[in-house]
């Protein structure tokens, strides 16, 4: 059973998402506080996190960060729950490393389908045919891991798929349109920005091995094809 | 620069003799609401008069000189002179007169004329002639717009920011002279404060709207839970309909804060003042709220000289220690005391709420009395406050030329006061 985390102050609304996600079959724990938070998931293990942006003590945005920067924490699924309909907020969260958000008022029933939709696409990061490659990177989807030259890169989910989509299509370009809907999937409405920053992020931990992503100018991005790369 | 006399330099020279001379009360009534638009229909007017004023002197020369039996027609151009000259005194002092700052440039953008107001809007007392716009205000936006205007004839409006010591938004309209007068106006216009009042409106508005939605997803979302299957769930159904309820109290509660506000801000809640026992009114509060009280073991006492009387509307007073006694109450534990202390300091009279309760951290006093400033979100989302309270209790005090003020200890209780004109006083005033 998937365990869901939800971190939420409003003890009415943590009750109607505990009771909601309980009933579509999955298992929850909720905290009221951001500091808490953390603990909670340590603890927890959740496979994804229904995070409010709006807490009494820290905001949700300083949660996710430190989630997505704990080791432990990393791989876990974010999705943000906000009373900001405001742009900047999403756009901040899908920065840091969201994988989805939703905008209160929300309805309970399309919240439980996007849930469901982001941990179907982690599942999905775990399938395919065996390691991929591409000069020293290698991407192990069963193993979850990424290696270059050998030595174990740490990812987040989001760069992980990022990364796989990428080596899945090599010499392809890759719009921003394209990855924010296959790799995020999300509709492309919010901003495009946030491919480029996680691209930006997926090459500095990939070091001179991330070279082998190219920038498209004005397009998008693209896996140096294996001919052009030897 | 040449010495050739082009007509540029002549419209410069007169505008020079004249400004100086103007006086600034003609400006006032001329510009009434000062209006960019309006400005520079003045300046382009006043440049073209000027202009047309040092044709019209050449013109009548050479025309006295060429007929002296033409002295009628001579007559008729000195006269349509002098309306030229008249008319250029009026615009100038009103270009002289007005708010806005005002720049005049030569085709090159370096700035040849300006009004006094420029100085103070650009805060500086340095040499303004015979400069760049980059020189004097270092940002390549209004250097830009100045050289687009001169060189391309397009109109621009600009935003600039201004650093610090005294950090100022200008808005400033750049204008080009026209075909037939090379260079460039522009006019400052200082927007600081409404910058301010547009950031202080936006984060309000968030704010309600984060308030709003709170509420309306409980609603919404146990509504929907009920509709879809939950109404069969006979453990949880009633709890759910009890939550939509309170939430639905809670919508309510936060809408008519929000309209009392804005009546308050809009000045459409008329005060009757007149002299109030306070005492009197202190007691309609407490036996209001008494019951509220007596649910959580607590006691409300009274402290208040009979005929202690200040200069206030009796409503407004009632609601002020309404919300204030609400308030001692919601945060003082059971068994706690609530007290309402009444007494004459000077010509002012004061009205104490002091409770035993929870105590503010200092940190928080200063911005206790903002909309939506909440010490404790959860706890004060729990006892069923909008975070408007305190702030309406502000807006009424000072309706009432008085004030509130709060002192708090941790743990040990908090004091709210509010401080009135004396009924005596006032009247003595008045």
């Amino acid at each position: 059973m998937p365990r869901i985390l939800i971190v939420e102050d409003e003890q009415d609304l943590a009750n109607l998402l505990t009771y909601n996600l309980s009933a579509a079959g999955f298992e929850t724990e909720t905290t009221h506080s951001g500091a808490a938070a953390l603990g909670r998931a340590k603890a927890f293990k959740p496979d994804l996190v229904l995070l409010d942006l709006m807490l009494p003590d820290l905001p949700g945005s300083e949660v996710l960060r430190l989630i997505k920067e704990d080791p432990n924490l990393r791989r876990t699924a974010v999705v943000m729950v906000t009373a900001k309909g405001q742009e900047a907020d999403r756009v901040q969260g899908l920065e840091l490393g969201a994988d989805d958000y939703v905008v209160k008022p929300f309805s309970v029933r399309e919240l439980a389908l996007r849930v469901k939709a982001v941990l179907r696409r982690m599942a999905s990061d775990s399938e395919g045919t065996g390691v991929l490659a591409a000069g020293t990177i290698r991407l192990d989807p069963a193993r979850h891991e990424v290696t270059v030259g050998g030595n174990e890169v740490a990812l987040t989910a989001l760069e992980f798929r990022l990364l796989k989509t990428l080596l899945e299509r090599p010499g392809r370009v890759q719009t921003r349109e394209v990855l924010l809907s296959d790799v995020w999937g999300i509709e492309a409405e919010i901003t495009t920005r946030t491919v480029d920053t996680h691209i930006k992020r997926l090459r500095e931990k990939l070091g001179a091995a991330g070279d082998i992503i190219e920038t498209v100018r004005g397009v998008g991005y693209k896996l140096a094809s294996p001919d052009r790369d030897a | 620069m040449t010495d050739r006399p082009e007509p540029r330099r002549l419209v410069f020279l007169t505008l020079g003799t004249l400004l100086p001379a103007l006086g600034a009360g003609i400006a006032a009534g001329l510009l009434g609401g000062t209006q960019t638009g309006i400005v520079v229909a003045l300046i382009t007017s006043v440049v073209s008069l000027a202009c047309a004023l040092a044709t019209e002197s050449d013109v009548g020369r050479e025309r006295r000189s060429a007929s002296r039996s033409a002295d009628a027609r001579a007559r008729g151009v000195a006269e349509e002179r002098d309306e030229a000259l008249l008319e250029v005194q009026t615009l100038g002092a009103a270009i002289e007169g007005m708010e806005e700052g005002m720049w005049i440039t030569d085709a090159q953008g370096v700035v040849l004329r300006h009004n006094e107001a420029l100085r103070t809007i650009l805060g500086t007392e340095q040499e303004l002639v015979g400069h760049r716009p980059l020189f004097l205000v270092r940002r390549t936006e209004l250097h830009d717009a100045v050289l687009r205007a001169c060189r391309e004839g397009v109109t621009s409006t600009v935003e600039v920011s201004m650093d610090a010591p005294r950090p100022k938004t200008l808005e400033v309209h750049v204008v080009p002279l026209g075909r037939a007068l090379p260079g460039s106006a522009a006019v400052f216009r200082d927007i600081t404060e409404r910058k301010r009042l547009e950031r202080v409106r936006q984060d309000f508005v968030a704010n309600v709207s984060h308030e709003l939605r709170t509420p309306i997803t409980a609603i919404l979302g146990y509504a929907e839970t009920l509709r879809t299957g939950a109404l069969a769930d006979a453990k949880h159904a009633p709890q759910m309909v009890e939550i939509i309820h309170r939430q639905s109290e809670r919508l309510g509660e936060l809408v008519s804060d929000l309209l009392e506000l804005s009546r308050l801000d809009a000045g459409e809640r008329p005060l009757a003042f007149g002299p109030v026992l306070l005492e009197m009114v202190a007691r309609q509060a407490s036996d209001a709220i008494e019951p509220r009280a007596a649910g959580r073991q607590l006691t409300i006492k009274r402290r208040i000289p009979a005929d202690l009387t200040a200069r206030a509307d009796p409503k407004a007073l009632e609601q002020v220690l309404l919300n204030l006694l609400d308030n001692a109450i919601k945060y003082t534990p059971e068994g706690g005391s609530v007290e309402l202390i009444g007494e004459r300091v000077g010509d002012q009279a004061q009205l104490s709420v002091r409770d035993t309760g929870l105590g503010i951290d200092s940190r928080h006093l200063p911005r206790l009395f903002e909309r939506f400033y909440r010490v404790d979100r959860g706890r004060s989302r729990e006892a069923g406050g909008t975070g408007l309270g305190l702030s309406i209790v502000r807006h009424l005090v000072q309706a009432m030329d008085g004030d509130v003020r709060v002192a708090s200890q941790l743990g040990v209780g908090s004091t709210f006061t509010v401080v009135l004109p004396l009924w005596g006083a006032s009247v003595a005033e008045g």
